[in-house]
C-alpha cells in the first residue's frame, strides 16, 4: 500500500512539474488554482510568484480577528492593482488596493478563519500579473465571531469617525496612519448582517485622488492603514480622506500636517 | 525533489504509526517534584510556547504537603497532565488528602487539569471563574489545535468555590493569599509562611518573556511594587526557575517598563504594527526563552489600544 501510495506520490510531482518554477504555488495551497479562476479569473500561467511582492504577516497569532499584514512591491514599475486574499477564509477578498500616485505599500489588520496563506497579487501597467505570500498559523473562527461593537454598541455614536496623523518620511514623501471606527461585520455571524466600509480614497489637500481602497468584510473591526505617498505626490498642506460603507453611510475627513512635523523613524536602536 | 520525497516518505510513516495508535500510548508528561523548601513542591514546565512535543506544559504548578492534607497550586493544560498531577501527589505525600486546589488565573496552561481533581474543593477568584466561564471554550479549542492529542478528554472547568484573600492554615502550614491582576483581570499569589515560599504565579517570570494577552501594563507593574513588599525567601515564577529574592520581580518589571515605553516610542515614530513586531531587541531581553515570538504577541496585544487612544481624531 505504502508502495502504491509513493508510486502516487511521484506521479504529483511530476505533473506539478510541468508548469515552471515561478508558476507553482510555494505555498502549496489546495485553493490556489481555484481563487486563480474564480477570484482573479486567471489561467495558472498567466501570473508568476515574485519575491518583489512582499507580505507580511506574523507566522502565528493568538487572535484572528486582528492580523497585521502589509504589502510591498519593490522594483516593479506602475503597480495598478494590490489585492490581497487569505486562501482559507470563507470570504477570501480582504481588499484591492489601486495605489494610484501612492506608493504601492499598504499595510492593514485582517480577520482569518482559520491558518491560512495571505496573499498579495499584483497587477502592473503592462497586464502582468505577479504574486507573493505567508502561510499564517491561527487559532479558529476570526469571521464567525461577532464584533465587539455588536457587544457593546459603544460604536454606534462614533460610527465612521476617523483617527489619522501624517509622518514625513526621510525621502520627502509622506506616511499617513489612519483608523476608522466601524464593526465590519462580515454577515456570517446569525442574525448580524453585513456591514463592512467598501470604499475609502486617500487625496491630497484639494481633492484630488491620490489612491483608492477597496475593502471587504476580512477587514477587522475599526480598521487601521498606512498609507505612503513619494515625494512628488506629497502635500504640505495635508490630506483628505474619504470613504462609505455598504449601507451608505459617508465619511470624510482632513488630515493635517502637524505644526512641528512628525518625522518617521523607522531606525530604531535595540536599546531604547 | 529527492528531498520532497523523502518528506512525503516521513509523512507516510507518520500516518501509519498514528493510524496503529502508537504515538498517543506515549504521550506521557513526565512531571519531576522538586522540592523546594521542606513540603514545598514545584513542578517546572518547559520555557517553550505550546507545541505538540510538549503537551502544554509550559507553566509552573506546585503543591504543598502538610501534615493534615495537601494544597495544589495549579492543574496544568490538560486533564492528562491533571492526573499526572495527582498520581504523583499520591506518591509524593503517602496518600494524605488534597485539601484543596488554588487556580492562581484563568490561562489555560494553569487551570485545564482542573477534571482530575473533580472530588476536591477547587477555589479561584470570582474574576478568574467569570473569565473561564466566558472564554474557557475558546482557550479549549485553541489548546487542542495548539498541542493536539494531548488535550484528549480535556474540557474547561471553572473553580467551584470563590476564594477570598487572606490567611489560612492547613495543618502545619500557615498561607497567605493575595489577590492582584495586571497579568489577568486577576492574579492569585499564594505565600506559604511557614516554608517562606512565594508562589507568584505569571505576575513573575524568570528570564522568559512575558505572556501578554490578557495584560494591564500598568496594574501589572503596581502589582509587582507590591509584590516586593511581601516577606518571602525563595519565589517560584509562573514560567522559568525558582529563584531567591526579588530578581525575578524586578526583571519582569523591566520587561514591562520597557515594552511599556518600546510601543509608545513605536506609536510616535510613525510605525506600523507588522513594523514594530520585527524591530530588534534590547541584550537583556533577547537571551530570554521566546523573546521575538512573546514580543510579537505583545505588539500584537497592546499596540492596537496605542493607536486608538494617540491617532489624533479628525472632524
Amino acid at each position: 500500500m505504502l508502495k502504491q501510495w509513493i508510486h502516487i506520490t511521484l506521479l504529483s510531482l511530476l505533473a506539478i512539474n510541468v508548469a515552471t518554477a515561478n508558476e507553482q504555488d510555494p505555498l502549496q495551497s489546495v485553493m490556489w488554482d481555484f481563487l486563480l479562476k474564480n477570484e482573479l479569473g486567471l489561467e495558472p500561467g498567466q501570473i508568476s510568484f515574485d519575491e518583489r511582492v512582499e507580505v507580511y504577516a506574523p507566522a502565528s497569532v493568538e487572535d484572528g480577528m486582528n492580523v497585521p499584514v502589509s504589502v510591498k512591491v519593490s522594483g516593479l514599475e506602475q503597480v495598478e492593482e494590490i489585492i490581497v486574499l487569505a486562501d482559507h477564509n470563507p470570504i477570501q477578498r480582504a481588499l484591492n488596493y489601486y495605489p494610484g500616485k501612492a506608493d504601492p505599500y499598504i499595510a492593514f489588520r485582517m480577520k482569518v478563519q482559520e491558518a491560512t496563506p495571505i496573499r498579495a497579487v499584483v497587477r502592473t501597467a503592462d497586464g502582468k500579473w505577479y504574486a507573493g505570500g505567508v502561510w499564517l498559523n491561527a487559532p479558529g473562527g476570526g469571521c464567525t465571531t461577532a464584533s465587539n461593537s455588536q457587544v457593546s454598541k459603544l460604536w454606534e455614536d462614533r460610527l465612521n469617525v476617523v483617527g489619522a496623523q501624517v509622518w514625513n518620511k526621510n525621502d520627502g514623501g509622506d506616511r499617513l496612519r489612519m483608523r476608522v471606527i466601524h464593526p465590519m461585520d462580515t454577515g456570517l455571524v446569525s442574525s448580524i448582517p453585513a456591514f463592512f466600509i467598501e470604499q475609502l480614497s486617500l487625496r491630497d489637500n484639494q481633492g484630488n485622488v491620490l489612491a483608492r481602497l477597496e475593502t471587504f468584510e476580512p477587514i477587522s473591526e475599526n480598521p487601521v492603514f498606512t498609507f505612503s505617498v513619494p515625494p512628488e505626490a506629497s502635500d504640505d498642506a495635508g490630506y483628505q480622506l474619504v470613504g462609505n460603507d455598504n449601507n451608505g453611510n459617508d465619511f470624510a475627513a482632513r488630515v493635517n500636517i502637524p505644526e512641528t512635523p512628525l518625522n518617521l523613524e523607522s531606525l530604531f536602536a535595540a536599546n531604547d | 525533489m529527492i528531498k520532497c520525497l523523502r518528506r512525503c516518505l516521513a509523512a507516510a510513516c507518520l500516518h501509519l504509526i498514528s493510524v496503529s495508535g502508537i504515538d498517543a500510548a506515549e504521550l506521557a508528561y513526565r512531571l519531576e517534584p522538586i522540592e523546594i523548601s521542606p513540603g514545598c513542591y514545584v513542578l517546572q514546565g518547559s520555557n517553550d510556547y505550546f507545541t505538540s512535543e510538549n503537551g502544554g506544559n509550559i507553566a509552573n504548578s506546585g503543591f504543598v504537603v502538610t501534615d493534615a492534607g495537601v494544597v495544589v497550586i495549579d492543574t496544568g493544560p490538560s486533564l492528562r497532565y491533571g492526573r499526572a498531577l495527582r498520581q504523583l501527589i499520591d506518591t509524593t505525600a503517602n496518600g494524605k488528602p488534597i485539601e484543596r486546589v488554588i487556580i492562581t488565573h484563568a490561562h489555560p496552561d494553569h487551570y485545564l487539569g482542573n477534571q482530575a481533581f473533580a472530588d476536591v474543593p477547587i477555589y479561584g477568584g470570582p474574576g478568574t471563574i467569570e473569565l473561564i466561564d466566558s472564554s474557557g471554550e475558546d482557550f479549549t479549542v485553541n489548546m487542542y489545535r495548539l498541542v493536539g492529542d494531548w488535550m484528549r478528554g480535556t474540557e474547561s472547568v471553572a473553580p467551584g468555590r470563590q476564594i477570598e484573600p487572606g490567611r489560612f492554615s492547613v495543618g502545619n502550614h500557615d498561607f497567605r493569599l493575595y489577590r492582584f491582576d495586571g497579568h489577568t483581570v486577576e492574579d492569585l499569589v499564594l505565600l506559604d509562611e511557614t516554608c517562606g515560599v512565594l508562589y507568584a504565579s505569571d505576575l513573575v517570570f524568570n528570564a522568559r518573556t512575558l505572556s501578554t494577552p490578557h495584560a494591564d501594563i500598568g496594574r501589572w507593574i503596581e502589582a509587582l511594587e507590591r509584590l516586593r513588599s511581601i516577606p518571602f525567601r525563595l519565589l517560584v515564577p509562573g514560567h522559568g526557575d525558582v529563584v531567591e529574592g526579588d530578581a525575578a520581580i524586578s526583571q519582569t518589571i523591566d520587561y514591562l517598563r520597557w515594552l511599556e515605553r518600546r510601543l509608545q516610542r513605536a506609536f510616535h515614530a510613525g510605525l506600523d504594527i507588522t513594523e514594530v513586531m520585527e524591530l530588534p531587541l534590547p541584550e537583556r531581553f533577547a537571551s530570554f526563552a521566546l523573546a521575538r515570538d512573546e514580543y510579537r504577541r505583545s505588539v500584537h496585544n497592546l499596540y492596537p489600544a496605542i493607536e486608538a487612544s494617540n491617532l489624533p481624531v479628525l472632524e
